[in-house]
């Protein structure tokens, strides 16, 4: 085994949204800090919505789902008895490299779910406690959105005007007019406006092929540039397999593989995971010892259980009017959360959140487009492709799975990465209350489609390649019992090791996370800070 | 240029993706416009894929030949029927076949300019987009909080 570097004071695994924050919070306060990352790093001037085949890169390297990307620094996820498929991108950055990034924050209510409604459980930190880290996150990401939104509590000044509505969110911002319902800019973490060195969005569309003009806010060029210029280290294509332990039973390090395949030992004082709610869970199932039979930190039981998805049921309208939809960032022109909040009337608890997504290109409307049909061939093929290329709205109906036991990641018995490690396997299922509420949400998201004028609507009840959120697989709390790690990040269990990703959500709301991630990650860098000298108290 | 394409299974591809894309008084079919190029690139890279489309261009002239006819000297109904046969009975070839077929039809710059599209990839230049009208917000907000305290 190679000796990987001098023993650190902080050791980071995973350079996505959550681990570039807490980069950042730490090296920001002089604190010394290695991030370790099994991808590399992007180039943003070679994304392909350069190239003239753009759109088939979205099914080859730029596949979401890492079971067909395949690339290297990817590992296989055996999804088979889960009907929605995770998806993530390994690289400085993470996911962020291929986002939409569709920017809100959870709701008050989303941290209370237990007091209020009786489901799920209660975080151990509030939306008031959360408030200045999701400002200080918007600032270092830089947002596009307004002020007022109803929805929320008020907010800050977003960094730069909200993304345009074009004809597609003007067409259903008329609609949801006409109900009466609930709607407002989505705040995006895409710049409108260059800010902080970075250049506006000049809505080309393909977001998820990654922003070849830095607007989209992926950590790799917002975060990242700014914790390295403090002096946190970063390491790529670095794969950790397992976490050390000494014989006190603290963490002593990290396992890795380099990038030609030899086992490198990093030692270091504190690890911190940060490698998603597949990844983490993943990781510490993987550092089982004697000691640690059933895994590290995983006393509770709970390390890899109640996984959450947000399960998505997509409702595409045609209209008449050409509402050119390809044209600007296609993840998000609106959002509505008009059915946000509990209301029992409804026959579920909980709730749902409507993303209006624009369109797409030519090669994707002829694949049916974001969860429909392939079109028909022969005939009928060049009228139906005429009647939907640019002339549909597709809203994205996201509800809020809650945490069930059931809902897990584990270790496959069979199936491992390129350098053997094992590889995870999930098992999920969508509960009757959940079922109900994606229906109620095709109701309700049919009817605005209507209002705002379309003339055919389909509906995909629940779209496979959805797994964008992975929640909840090492959940935060009071009690060791019930949970893996306290309001800070600190395992239970071992106290010198570091759980600050979306592994440590409770309940998973009804918005995409990726916001909430980070300040909370952000939150447990604070507390890190203040608590460092006592952790082993 | 073909790697895994004979003369013969060039004309009967080219037969075939002139039925799945036909041409009409505006758009080219797809082997008009020479889709087949680009498939070849594809089963290029992958001899999986190159094997299913081999034994899927058998199936579609055996299928031709038990109707007695060659399938590029079919009409293009009959064509249509072969077509519809293999659909069904050799479903994972046909759709993998279409979906390719799609890719390569509609990432060609003269198919993407018929359309009315500009021939050119997202970046660098980017659309305009309308800024479009935020005053119905005030409609929104006079309505009141929305959100539940907690």
């Amino acid at each position: 085994m190679g000796n990987g570097g001098e023993r650190q004071d902080v050791v980071i695994v995973g350079a996505g949204a959550s681990g570039a924050a807490f980069a950042w919070s730490l090296a920001k306060d002089g604190f010394s800090v290695l991030c370790l990352e099994q991808g590399g790093w992007t180039n943003p001037s070679d994304y392909p919505s350069n190239q003239q085949d753009w759109e088939i890169h979205r099914q080859t390297d730029f596949n979401p789902d890492p079971n067909f990307r395949n690339l290297p620094e990817d590992y296989p996820v055996n999804d088979k008895d889960s009907p929605i498929a995770p998806l993530m991108y390994n690289a400085v950055g993470g996911s962020t490299i291929h986002w939409s990034a569709h920017f809100p924050r959870f709701h008050p209510s989303d941290f209370k779910t237990k007091s209020l409604d009786g489901v799920g459980d209660d975080w151990p930190v509030t939306y008031a406690e959360l408030e200045p880290y999701f400002d200080t996150n918007d600032r270092i990401m830089g947002v596009a959105g307004m002020t007022g939104d109803t929805a929320y509590p008020p907010k800050s000044e977003r960094q730069t005007p909200p993304i345009p509505l074009g004809v597609l969110g003007q067409t259903m911002a008329n609609g949801f007019d006409k109900l009466g319902w609930h709607w407002w800019p989505s705040d995006s973490a895409i710049l409108t406006a260059p800010y902080d060195g970075r250049a506006a969005c000049n809505n080309c569309g393909p977001c998820d092929i990654g922003c070849t003009r830095r607007a989209k806010a992926s950590t790799d060029v917002t975060y990242w540039p700014k914790a390295l210029a403090m002096g946190a280290q970063l390491k790529t294509h670095c794969r950790v397999r397992e976490i050390t332990v000494d014989k006190d039973g603290l963490a002593d390090g990290v396992v890795y593989y380099d990038a030609d395949g030899q086992v490198q030992e990093q030692k270091a004082s504190v690890v911190v995971l940060a490698s998603n709610g597949i990844g983490t869970p993943r990781l510490l199932l993987n550092s089982a010892t004697p000691a640690f039979p059933d895994g590290l930190a995983n006393s509770s039981g709970l390390v890899g259980k109640n996984l959450m998805f947000h399960p998505y049921s997509m409702v595409t309208g045609v209209f008449d009017e050409m509402l050119e939809g390809y044209k600007g960032p296609m993840g998000a022109s609106i959002i509505s959360q008009e059915h946000y909040e509990t209301d029992l009337s409804r026959g579920f608890v909980r709730g749902y959140a409507f993303q209006v997504a624009r369109s797409t290109g030519p090669v994707a409307v002829a694949r049916g487009g974001a969860g429909g049909q392939r079109l028909p061939w022969g005939n009928g093929h060049h009228p139906a492709l005429a009647e939907r290329l640019g002339h549909t709205v597709t809203i994205a109906v996201i509800g809020e799975d809650l945490p069930e036991l059931h809902n897990e990641v584990t270790l496959d018995d069979e199936l491992t990465d390129s350098n053997g490690i094992p590889a995870p396997k999930i098992s999920y299922t969508l509960s009757e209350n959940s079922r109900k509420m994606m229906d109620h949400g095709i109701g309700t998201a049919t009817e605005v489609l209507e209002a705002a004028g379309a003339h055919t609507v389909t509906a995909n009840p629940l779209l496979r390649p959805a797994g964008w959120h992975l929640l909840g697989t090492a959940r935060m709390g009071e009690d060791p019992s019930g949970s893996v790690v306290g309001r800070s990040g600190q395992t239970h269990d071992v106290k010198n090791l570091f759980i600050i990703d979306g592994s440590v959500f409770v309940t998973a709301g009804a918005v995409n996370p990726t916001s909430t991630i980070q300040a909370v990650a952000l939150l447990m860098a604070d507390e890190f800070k203040q608590n460092a000298k006592h952790l082993l108290d | 240029m073909a790697t895994f394409l004979s003369a013969d299974q060039r004309a009967l591809l080219d037969a075939v993706l002139d039925r799945l894309i036909p041409s009409t008084g505006t758009m080219p079919g797809a082997g008009q416009v020479g889709t087949a190029d680009y498939l070849d690139i594809v089963a290029g890279e992958s001899p999986r894929l190159a094997r299913l489309f081999a034994a899927g261009l058998r199936s579609i002239e055996t299928a031709a030949v038990r109707r007695d006819s060659s399938f590029v000297q079919m009409s293009g109904d009959q064509q249509d029927d072969v077509l519809r046969h293999v659909e069904s009975s050799k479903s994972a070839f046909f759709e993998i076949l279409l979906l390719h077929t799609y890719n390569g039809y509609y990432s060609n710059p003269e198919i993407v300019e018929a359309l009315g599209l500009e021939p050119r990839p997202p970046q660098p230049r980017g659309h305009e987009v309308e800024f479009g009208d935020f005053s119905a917000l005030e409609a929104v907000t006079s309505r009141g909080q929305a959100f539940r305290e907690a």
